[in-house]
């Protein structure tokens, strides 16, 4: 994975400022397939995480990888975050990431 | 010889209210009558025997007083003065600017030949039956003495007061063992603007409720008095008054109602979190957002029904928060409030006391106050907010964001959050009553060499001695144990974003820190083997984050007063619930109002 440029942290409406760059987002998963998992965003969009899952998947799950367009993701990196989550936090924090304080993170 | 007292002198003084120099004062020599302390000066009546006047001395002559030159009874000639109006009064007020001690106290108020008996519009005059006990009062006098709220005492019972109400309760009911009742308190302030509460229970509370309004100024006799009860106390005052049906209230007709504006300390909702079942009371202004019909609320203790009702009020910091309006309040100007919700009036309430049920909600007491559309600028300012952008925007409870978490006392570990250095930069923090905070920090040091535990009693947990022979002594308990427990006693260090501090921390605390009970430390502490199994434990109870709460106290240690901070509690990091405060503090950085 290139690691030289940081993920930006991305809900589901956020992620179309970054199609064709590194992103990365929490995501709960609503259906799991062989190449594919189907998830919703911390903002309630659905999105579409293509790449090898983990087995066994968890609720939540992060994924780092590239955004292909408004709703899907190619991900390289797959982190089970557990069956609890605090989604409304991890959406301020991508609005707080995206907004004013980009400069902190990107 | 007793020296006598210019004839006429208050008339002469009254009569040229500011003479131009002091030669043009006649002599004027008056005795001095009450003399007291009010506030930094001492005044007194002045009087020439026929009429008295209220003065009161310039601050130089403090000290003569105090040296015992000029006496209360004694006599003065004064050289020079100024009559003032007092406000909202017709009588008038001498200030004395020059004078000098002609004699000493004298054994008695000097009276005219011709005894005038003083005409009060009002009252019919008390008997002052046993005039010795009343100090400092004349034996002679027909008149009645009004006694100032300072004098006052439960021993003493023959006097009259003039006060004006000041505050003025809702009526309760209740319901006890010995039966049911109803009660309603009053504060009462007189000239000196010394204030009391008085208390009137049942026949009394029904006969004065209504004769009682506020702002009015009253005769008052016939009451008693007792120490104050210091967990109520409303006012500053030793004593606390109850009048029952044979006390005297009159009004007094020539006498301005005056009612005290009421004053506003208004707390935005967003910034409640800190009173939660403090005791300080709060006040609040808000708009109306809805208004629930009345309910009643059975209460435990003696299964009186108590009428309820509760509405949601909104201000700009966009938060809500429930209010409880209780007895009276819920049915009157409740139902007003119900009645009118749909216009989203602006309501402004006095004496809210703040619980946790919720989060955050807010319930009256007796002395609450309500007022519904009040005239004044805070008013203003909401409604033109509310008009404008209020009305459409979204606002959410103020409970949702200081949910309370069960026994962990999780939830009091974001009341008074404040970094270390907020404690070690404030020297005076805790030095009347102990400070309370909560902190986020984690163990940096703990010194394994010190003296983590004592040996304790395994019954009162106190600490034992080494016993003659063996096992422990207990002198609280005075029996002997072959055991003892050992409790901790430590001392370590906890570091957080901004800076550290010392910490000490007892048994309970000190097992969640170190991960073991002292006797199991201990034990480690023994054990021969390759791996130093204590030192191990607090290697891994080093560099750990938790929420604690702590109290700041001062001591003094060889005359220096150190800072003492001491962990009450102690509770693992909710990682989400930290992520709210956190985001809420971001909040509060970019948005500073």
């Amino acid at each position: 994975m290139d690691t030289s440029s940081p993920a930006a942290f991305v809900n589901g409406g956020l992620l179309r400022m970054h199609v064709g760059r590194k992103v990365r987002t929490v995501i709960q998963v609503t259906r799991s397939d062989a190449g594919s998992v189907m998830g919703k965003s911390t903002d309630g969009c659905q999105l579409v995480v293509r790449g090898s899952p983990p087995a066994p998947l968890t609720s939540y799950v992060e994924v780092i990888g590239v955004a292909e367009n408004e709703s899907s993701i190619r991900a390289e990196l797959w982190t089970n975050f557990g069956d609890s989550f605090d989604a409304s936090n991890y959406d301020q924090l991508c609005q707080l990431a995206n907004g004013e304080l980009k400069h902190l993170f990107l | 010889m007793a020296k006598s007292l210019s004839q006429d002198a208050i008339s002469t003084i009254l009569a040229n209210p500011s003479p131009d120099s002091s030669s043009d004062i006649p002599e004027i020599i008056v005795q001095v009558l009450d003399l007291k302390l009010t506030g930094n000066r001492y005044t007194f009546n002045a009087s020439d025997g026929k009429m008295k006047l209220r003065a009161i001395f310039p601050s130089n002559m403090s000290s003569e007083i105090i040296t015992g030159s000029v006496q209360n009874k004694g006599i003065v000639r004064i050289l020079d003065y100024t009559l003032n109006d007092i406000p909202n009064k017709s009588e008038k007020y001498l200030i004395v600017t020059k004078c000098e001690v002609v004699s000493p106290a004298l054994e008695t108020e000097i009276k005219a030949e011709v005894e005038t008996e003083e005409h009060d519009t009002v009252l019919k005059k008390p008997k002052l039956e046993n005039e010795a006990s009343m100090a400092p009062s004349s034996r002679m006098a027909m008149t009645r003495r009004v006694h100032p709220l300072v004098s006052l005492n439960p021993y003493q019972g023959n006097w009259m007061i003039k006060v004006r109400l000041t505050s003025k309760g809702n009526m309760r009911t209740y319901k006890n063992a010995r039966g049911e009742g109803c009660v309603f308190n009053v504060e009462l302030t007189d000239e000196d603007g010394t204030q009391i509460q008085a208390t009137m229970f049942n026949e009394a509370a029904r006969k004065f409720y209504e004769k009682f309004q506020l702002g009015k100024v009253y005769y008052i006799s016939r009451g008693t008095l007792k120490v104050a009860n210091k967990q109520f106390k409303t006012v500053q005052n030793d004593y606390e008054m109850t009048l029952n049906e044979n006390s005297v209230v009159e009004e007094a007709s020539n006498e301005e109602t005056f009612i005290p504006e009421t004053k506003f300390n208004f707390v935005p909702i967003d910034q409640l979190g800190p009173y939660v079942n403090g005791r300080e009371l709060v006040d609040i202004i808000g708009v109306v957002q809805s208004v629930n019909p009345v309910s009643n609320i059975k209460r435990k203790i003696d299964n009186e029904n108590i009428p309820k009702r509760d509405l949601i009020v909104a201000d700009e910091t966009k938060k809500t928060v429930v209010v409880s309006l209780w007895n009276e309040l819920a049915n009157n100007i409740g139902q007003e409030l119900f009645d009118n919700a749909d216009k989203s009036p602006i309501v402004a309430i006095k004496s809210l006391k703040v619980s946790d049920f919720q989060g955050v909600s807010l319930s009256t007491l007796g002395k609450s106050s309500v007022m519904i559309n009040p005239d004044i600028t805070e008013a203003k300012k909401l409604r033109s907010w509310y008009d404008s952008e209020g009305k459409g925007s979204s606002m959410a409870s103020i409970g949702l964001g200081l949910s309370p978490s069960s026994k962990t006392g999780a939830r009091s570990m974001y009341t008074d959050r404040v970094s270390l250095t907020h404690i070690t930069s404030n020297p005076s923090l805790g030095d009347e009553k102990p400070a309370f905070f909560s902190i986020k920090a984690f163990v940096s040091l703990i010194r394994p060499e010190q003296a983590m535990w004592y040996r304790a009693c395994k019954t009162c947990n106190k600490k034992v001695t080494e016993a003659v022979g063996s096992g422990y002594w207990c002198e609280g308990c005075q029996k002997n144990d072959e055991e003892c427990n050992l409790r901790y006693i430590m001392v370590s260090k906890i570091s957080d974003t901004r800076g550290e501090a010392w910490v000490s921390a007892f048994n309970e605390q000190a097992e969640k820190i170190v991960g073991c009970s002292a006797d199991e430390l201990d034990k480690l502490k023994s054990e021969q083997g390759d791996i130093d199994g204590y030192q191990k434990k607090l290697k891994e109870a080093t560099w750990v984050p938790h929420l604690f709460k702590v109290s700041v106290t001062q001591n003094e240690y060889n005359n220096e007063k150190r800072q003492r901070i001491t962990v009450r509690a102690v509770a693992p990091i909710n990682f989400a619930e930290e992520s709210r405060f956190l985001l809420e503090e971001i909040k509060k950085m970019r948005n500073p109002q």
